[in-house]
């Protein structure tokens, strides 16, 4: 009798273990834990932009043009701003194309001031190229771990056996993929080349 | 046997694919030199001096020089490889990782996440520029690398030494010039050269008389002291360069 409860018991508990019990809402933890570190790379993007613009000002004041393309962009950015817990693919797109930009003008502002020799050896100048290339690189990563914790997320509401557990108690959709723009994917071909 | 053709094919065809990508070496010591830029001296005083960062628990810091990225970016490697390899303490992420790729001319110092305040993207990035680059561009390899290890090891020991109370006395309350840093630096680097045992960084290697001499210590699977990484986390912090 005890040997067929325990049986049973274990039965059960490898099952629970598999049906995705627990992995549906750990996952669903797992994408909300990465896309807010996708927003916290870009935010720290976003804080950088002030600094390293007072700083090319300081040298590049006749660009006031791509200058101010950027302050508008970044307050365009920072405005636009999504919540990990419900995101739609709506505001998913309208943060990504707000972000990207963003990159845009900061790729254009990256290429004038290579025309700067003064600038381009200022070494406060060169700290913040060096920290802004840092951060363009954890938004990379960022982005990289969101992609597969969607696609871990996807994987266990859409295949079996885990789907049925979906459909019967968490009711998950499926989430949107982050997919890179059209604008982005053309400015991601020629991304800013940060030389030194 | 067309299932054993098929299966010949799809291997062959699996492996071509696998080559096209850059290969993740195993982990096998603190210094892997697969190109030959450090000298033996280095090699082993550089292997010394992580392994005793990494056992006084400050940093894991880890050189790793490959042949060619094989078209990869190096900061999509680097972090391919931290990924893989965990370097540093699960609960600390003190992992660094320095690596250089010889044919890309390339180089890269991926700080991991517990030690991005002692080591922020401007300072890796002066580390690169103004340390080991000038070095790199003379063909001394081997005293570029050996330089700015020197750097990360400085500070990522003012980062968690002090932080475990093991910060040596003598190296002050406050933060020294960077001048008297590297100076002091230049001093240990050449006694250690002619001293022998009396030169080990910062703290005396009490223990380490000869042992360390024949090297071997870190080939894989040793017992008890293996090499391997502790868990670490990355998020794509440090900084690259190129010479």
């Amino acid at each position: 009798m005890k040997w067929r409860v325990l049986v049973l018991a274990l039965i059960s508990t490898s099952f629970l273990t598999a049906c995705g019990l627990q992995s549906i809402p750990q996952s669903k933890n797992n994408t909300e834990a990465a896309l807010a570190e996708v927003n916290n790379q870009y935010k720290r993007r976003a804080d950088l932009i002030p600094n390293l613009v007072n700083v090319v000002k300081g040298y590049a004041s006749h660009e006031q043009a791509t200058l101010t393309a950027v302050i508008e962009a970044r307050a365009k950015a920072t405005s636009t701003q999504i919540d990990p817990s419900k995101v739609t693919p709506e505001q998913l797109a309208q943060f990504q194309a707000a972000q990207g930009n963003l990159s845009q003008a900061l790729g254009r502002l990256m290429v004038v001031s290579e025309q700067y020799p003064n600038l381009k050896a200022d070494q406060n100048f060169r700290d913040l190229q060096a920290q802004l290339e840092g951060t363009e690189n954890r938004i990379t990563v960022a982005r990289q771990r969101y992609i597969e914790a969607i696609q871990g997320f996807n994987n266990l509401v859409t295949v079996p056996p885990t789907s049925w557990t979906n459909s019967i108690l968490y009711h998950h959709e499926k989430m949107p993929q982050w997919d890179m723009t059209a604008e982005e994917k053309a400015s991601a071909e020629k991304a800013p080349e940060v030389k030194f | 046997m067309r299932f054993l053709l098929s299966f010949f094919l799809s291997l062959i065809f699996s492996l071509s694919l696998a080559q096209a990508q850059f290969q993740i070496p195993a982990l096998q010591g603190p210094v892997m030199d697969q190109v030959g830029y450090l000298s033996n001296a280095d090699k082993q005083e550089l292997s010394r001096l992580l392994s005793d960062l990494n056992r006084r628990g400050v940093a894991q810091v880890q050189i790793l020089i490959i042949p060619t990225l094989n078209g990869e970016s190096i900061e999509q490697a680097s972090i391919d490889i931290v990924e893989k390899w965990q370097l540093g303490d699960a609960k600390k992420d003190n992992g660094v990782l320095f690596l250089i790729a010889a044919d890309d001319r390339k180089l890269r110092i991926e700080v991991g996440q517990g030690l991005e305040g002692a080591i922020p993207d401007a300072i890796a990035n002066r580390i690169i520029r103004n340390i080991v680059v000038p070095y790199f561009k003379q063909q001394q390899f081997s005293e570029g690398i050996v330089q700015g290890t020197y750097q990360i090891i400085t500070l990522a020991d003012q980062e968690f030494g002090q932080q475990q109370g093991l910060e040596a006395k003598d190296s002050g309350g406050n933060s020294l010039p960077m001048g008297v840093i590297i100076f002091l630096i230049i001093i240990i680097v050449v006694l250690g050269r002619f001293g022998g045992g009396r030169g080990r960084y910062l703290r005396g290697g009490g223990g380490y008389g000869g042992g360390w001499g024949g090297g071997g210590g870190w080939s894989s699977g040793g017992g008890g002291g293996g090499w391997s990484g502790g868990g670490g986390g990355f998020s794509g912090g440090g900084s690259s360069g190129s010479w």
